[in-house]
């Protein structure tokens, strides 16, 4: 997909039952360039409107020239985050040793689902839903106790409200 | 002379200006990053008497400042629309749009239901037929109630009017915080209601009264404890007006 305002090429995959998150993880930590890609812990994410807020914001900032990360997709990882500790958001968002569900978002176009090994499944707000932490998502985002956790819909606003303010509040 | 500004060309055209204010232009536009989607875009544009310097710095200010409101009453479980995205350096508050009539629309719509046959028959009192008065009642109620949480919440709105309240699928949603600001004071809230009573009373002047009575039914049934207080208020309010008297 493409945003109207912009030319990038935006494309999303999701992967289930990933078998090698250790090995991304760690060519990722020695800045190899074929992994140009945000590899997102797919359990902080609500829903792909969630995810796309993130991304668009990510965007917006690199035509700005006002990235505050390396490149591209780590500005993704930082622009989910609800606070402005970079470090804080790659963890919290970024995928572990153990992580299985990943969503993989490649910004400019290129190959990148054979660095995965797992399951593809398509990107849809179903497939995002089944996995979601949501008691995760409301810490990372310290959403107080006015938002119910079984609203989905107040949590998702919450949050891209949260992820849209950050930096200026 | 009002131009589209650039950010926007690729979403919306001259033609979706829907509302104009002092401040701001609002636009119909196209969703930034979901397809097939809409969205409203509230633009701050530059303000060609002012030093540049301080223009930018406003802009940006009340930017920010209207989408944390918005924010703030998302949290607080307040209808209001989403925020989609914020692009304060250049004055743009992108939002979810609200889908329907303005409640000052709907009860012209109501009142032209239910009156028109009494108008026709010669009926200079125009009374509220028993029969239809229900789903104003209800409507104005909850309306209230969403002002009672709004207040609760801490944020003044600032311009409270019928035309600033829609209803989406029967329920009211609160919209342009442009004037909205944090307070917990009783005097700030009974201002707000003041405000309120005299635009029902200028749009909607016949049965201004009794539409002000549900709204305060309302109202009062989610304040709470500081009810007491706004209520005390809002006497000295409307014995001398908005504004406070600068004498001593």
């Amino acid at each position: 997909m493409k945003f109207p305002q912009f030319d990038q090429e935006i494309a999303i995959s999701y992967f289930s039952d990933v078998k090698n998150a250790g090995q991304i993880r760690n060519e990722l930590l020695s800045g190899n360039p074929d992994y140009q890609v945000a590899f997102i812990n797919a359990n902080t994410l609500l829903s792909s409107k969630h995810l796309l807020a993130a991304v668009y914001r990510a965007v917006s900032d690199q035509e700005a020239g006002s990235m505050k990360t390396k490149n591209v997709h780590s500005e993704v990882l930082f622009c989910l985050g609800g606070n402005n500790n970079i470090m804080d958001s790659l963890r919290r968002f970024g995928i572990q040793d153990d992580t299985t569900n990943i969503v993989a978002v490649k910004i400019g176009g290129g190959e990148y689902t054979k660095l995965v090994e797992g399951t593809e499944e398509p990107f849809t707000d179903e497939q995002i839903a089944k996995n979601t932490d949501i008691k995760l998502v409301k810490k990372v985002y310290k959403l107080p106790g006015t938002v119910s956790l079984d609203d989905r819909a107040q949590v998702e606003t919450a949050a891209i409200g949260a992820l849209l303010l950050r930096g200026f509040s | 002379m009002i131009t589209l500004p650039e950010q926007l060309e690729k979403l919306s055209k001259q033609e979706n200006l829907i509302a104009q204010g002092a401040e701001s232009l609002v636009y119909s536009a196209q969703h930034p990053y979901l397809p097939q989607q809409e969205c409203i875009v509230k633009y701050r544009p530059k303000k060609p008497y002012r030093l540049p310097e301080l223009d930018a710095q406003l802009s940006k200010h009340r930017t920010l400042a209207e989408a944390r409101v918005l924010q703030k009453l998302a949290l607080g479980d307040v209808e209001v629309p989403h925020l989609v995205f914020i692009d304060a350096k250049n004055g743009l508050i992108y939002m979810e749009k609200i889908e329907g009539l303005s409640v000052k629309q709907w009860i012209w719509n109501e009142e032209g239901d239910t009156e028109g046959g009494a108008q026709e028959a010669g009926d200079k009192s125009r009374s509220l037929p028993d029969g239809d008065v229900s789903s104003l009642k209800d409507t104005l109620v909850l309306v209230g109630q969403e002002i009672g949480k709004l207040h609760k919440s801490d944020i003044v709105h600032g311009d409270l009017t019928t035309s600033n309240v829609m209803l989406r699928d029967g329920k009211p949603v609160i919209i342009d915080f442009g004037l909205a600001s944090v307070s917990t004071l009783a005097e700030d809230k009974a201002v707000d209601l003041y405000v309120m009573e005299r635009a029902v009373l200028s749009t909607h002047p016949v049965h201004s009264q009794q539409y002000c009575d549900w709204l305060f039914e309302g109202y009062l049934a989610v304040v709470g404890k500081s009810q007491k207080e706004v209520m005390r208020k809002l006497e000295d309010v409307r014995q001398r007006g908005r504004k406070r008297s600068m004498l001593g």
